[in-house]
């Protein structure tokens, strides 16, 4: 049976969505390739379905090792805490010993080797040289950073690389503010990190880790927007404030290459 | 070098090998985001999400064969969040453009623009299953395949979406014809 045999095919609905366009916009393509290198693939940790040319036998042992698993799992759940062999008082009063805490590894940018197309901006706002993909078109900030001005994507203190055309999805910010005189790195990311949190779009207070942009510190955290997977890194330099937010893959792509006037 | 191929080294981390497939399948992509979305902005971002999620997620697809059902899934995933967002970044509304569709003289545009009325009002899991049989041409099984849904599910959405375009398309033609036949 052809589809245009089928009941619930109409001929008219075809040809209509027949007229619409096919080719995507060339430099869609190009976002793609500027950006999929810097994303991390996924590991399927999985094993296979069913073990190929299981014979009785070897199921008859798989089966046996299962029980002698299962007895042994019970026998260690029945058998006495290990301890002085006498019973005494149970100790009262003193602390539990809290659990070692983990040291993650600390995310650091990526240095990703800039492809045949990337473009160089240099921003005279911000101050800082940074390649981009081509398919990002700098939008340089008009005007600092004032006090209480929010980071988002269309504020004009911020420099923006937009691709194709307009879309938050394809879109990196960035912007810089000098720190007042005398405070520390820290506490300009604990306000950051503070301020943020309220913002259109927030950033959980609870997402962000520690990281280093080059060689200056600096935190990150990965957020939604309208259902987008987005990134906000804030890092210190120079004895500027700076932020990136936006595209996650492409923010890594770029902060590999920043260097500061 | 065949697709499979491309697919399996793709999934083992080849970058070639998936900006090959990436190059191959952008426009097609494209196409069915279109359809689904109606908007060019929209369907671009949704196109390079679908994409860009296909790279992260290769290792997780078991059957190369089946690379091209799972990108239009993705495709059409990335439709339904591309929907639901209303695009603000801080708040603030964007204007979206104006889709650009050139008119095929064939379709009169009555019909056109009803259809695009009616289509417009269907939710975006209405729409990708007219999409996927009307345009790719998908039997009932490949689109539950394809959506990960029950076959009775993808053949109630495509009755409703169906009976509503073919509704409006009736009555347009109704009114069209009366139009002829009344004396001037």
């Amino acid at each position: 049976m052809t589809r245009s045999d089928e009941p619930l095919f109409d001929p008219r609905i075809a040809n209509w969505l027949e007229e619409d366009p096919y080719g995507a916009p060339d430099r869609a393509l190009d976002v793609v390739l500027a950006a999929f290198p810097s994303i991390k693939q996924r590991r399927a940790w999985r094993v296979p379905w069913r073990v190929p040319n299981m014979n009785g036998l070897f199921r008859l042992g798989l089966a046996a090792a299962a029980v002698v698993v299962a007895l042994a799992g019970g026998l260690y759940l029945l058998a006495p805490p290990p301890g002085p062999a006498a019973p005494g008082p149970t100790p009262t009063g003193t602390p539990a010993a809290s659990p070692t805490p983990t040291i993650a590894p600390t995310p650091t940018a990526r240095v990703t080797p800039a492809g045949p197309k990337m473009s160089t901006f240099t921003s005279t706002v911000h101050g800082y040289t940074i390649d981009h993909p081509v398919a990002y078109a700098p939008l340089p900030a008009t005007q600092a950073w004032p006090e209480g001005g929010f980071v988002g994507n269309e504020e004009p203190w911020i420099d923006r690389f937009v691709a194709p055309s307009t879309g938050a999805v394809s879109f990196v910010g960035i912007a810089s503010q000098d720190l007042p005189a005398g405070m520390l790195p820290e506490a300009w990311l604990d306000g950051y990190v503070a301020d943020v949190a309220t913002r259109g779009c927030p950033v959980p207070a609870g997402n962000w880790t520690e990281t280093t942009v080059g060689d200056a510190p600096g935190r990150r955290a990965a957020f939604e927007c309208d259902g987008l997977e987005a990134l906000e890194v804030a890092w210190v330099a120079g004895g500027r404030g700076f932020v990136a937010t936006g595209q996650a893959a492409v923010i890594d792509l770029m902060l590999a290459t920043i260097r500061y006037e | 070098m065949d697709q499979q191929d491309l697919v399996v080294r793709a999934s083992a981390g080849d970058q070639d090998a998936f900006a090959a497939l990436a190059t191959s399948h952008i426009d097609r992509c494209y196409a069915l985001a279109y359809r689904i979305l109606r908007d060019p902005d929209r369907a671009r971002d949704a196109t390079q999400q679908a994409l860009l999620g296909a790279w992260r997620d290769l290792p997780t697809l078991r059957d190369p064969d089946r690379f091209d059902a799972w990108v239009h899934r993705l495709v059409v995933h990335a439709c339904y969040a591309e929907s639901r967002t209303n695009r603000r970044w801080n708040a603030r509304l964007r204007v979206l453009t104006v889709n650009n569709v050139v008119p095929d003289p064939a379709n009169s545009i009555a019909d056109r623009g009803a259809l695009e009325d009616a289509f417009g009002r269907l939710t975006p899991e209405h729409r990708a299953v007219v999409v996927l049989h009307h345009h790719l041409g998908y039997p009932l099984t490949e689109i539950a395949a394809t959506l990960g849904i029950p076959i009775g599910t993808a053949r109630s959405r495509l009755h409703y979406a169906v009976r509503q375009l073919r509704a409006v398309l009736d009555a347009d033609r109704a009114s069209a014809s009366l139009a002829e036949e009344r004396p001037a």
